[in-house]
């Protein structure tokens, strides 16, 4: 998908852990792992807004599109 | 709103148990059905002189021998019908123990639903051809003699809730093909 989910860098960042996000925005570590190794098909705008409040950042540093070239 | 929700619940699982228990029980009844036919089927060419006397009895005219093939094609046409209800209902089965589980929208349901429309064709085809052919051993049976009671009037027609039953059924399938593509975009959404 041409769509990555820079969660780590943002983690890194703000030094919290996965576990800990989850706690804070309410979202199972199931659900948060797929969302960081990009096996998420989609986003709420609920939890996205909740991410954007705990990390103290917007949609587009969560967000990259980097294109992939198509056989 | 909490309460009625219970009530609801507990009132799904009554029609869940309800279902599976039904379902279950038809089931070893149509075992039981089959084994019954095919052991009759089976056992009608060392019966056949008996079967042919019995009859003469009964009859103004003595039955024809070829009768008794017909009569056999019946009962092996309703060896076919009650396989096609028993895969029927297997699969039905198997969609209400989905349900139960929470899951019912899968594409495995969705060709389980398929396979009972399918099923349900043949049972409306084979249970024509019997008919027909029932009537024809009623026609060549005859008149029975004064004193039988014998009433047979068998009824070969297209049944309408049959075609009904067989478009719902495909419609169905095409709407548990959909619920279970959205099933899984809605276990990918976060």
């Amino acid at each position: 998908m041409a769509i990555t989910v820079k969660l780590d860098d943002l983690l890194h960042d703000n030094r919290m852990t996965l576990t800990e996000l989850a706690e804070r925005v309410d979202i199972t570590l199931a659900n948060l792992s797929i969302l960081k190794t990009g096996k998420a098909k989609a986003m709420r705008f609920t939890t996205l807004e909740a991410i954007c409040r705990e990390l103290k950042c917007q949609p587009g540093d969560l967000l990259r599109y980097e294109p992939v070239e198509e056989d | 709103m909490e309460s009625n929700m219970k009530k609801d619940s507990e009132s799904n699982d009554i029609v869940l148990k309800s279902a599976r228990g039904i379902l279950a029980f038809s089931k070893w009844v149509l075992l039981v059905g089959i084994g019954v036919v095919t052991i009759c089927l089976l056992a009608m060419p060392f019966t056949y002189q008996y079967l042919l006397a019995e009859m003469a009895k009964a009859f103004v005219s003595p039955p024809e021998p070829e009768i008794f093939g017909m009569i056999a094609l019946i009962m092996a046409l309703a060896v076919v019908l009650l396989l096609l209800t028993l895969f029927a209902v297997d699969r039905l089965r198997r969609i209400v123990r989905s349900v139960g589980e929470g899951n019912p929208f899968t594409h495995i349901n969705g060709t389980r639903l398929r396979g009972i429309g399918i099923a349900a064709v043949g049972i409306q085809i084979v249970t024509f051809c019997a008919s027909l052919l029932a009537t024809g051993v009623v026609t060549m049976l005859g008149d029975p003699k004064p004193g039988v009671d014998f009433e047979m009037s068998p009824d070969a027609s297209i049944s309408i809730s049959g075609i009904l039953l067989v478009l719902l059924l495909i419609i169905l399938a095409r709407v548990f093909d959909r619920g279970a593509e959205m099933q899984e975009e809605l276990d990918g959404t976060v």
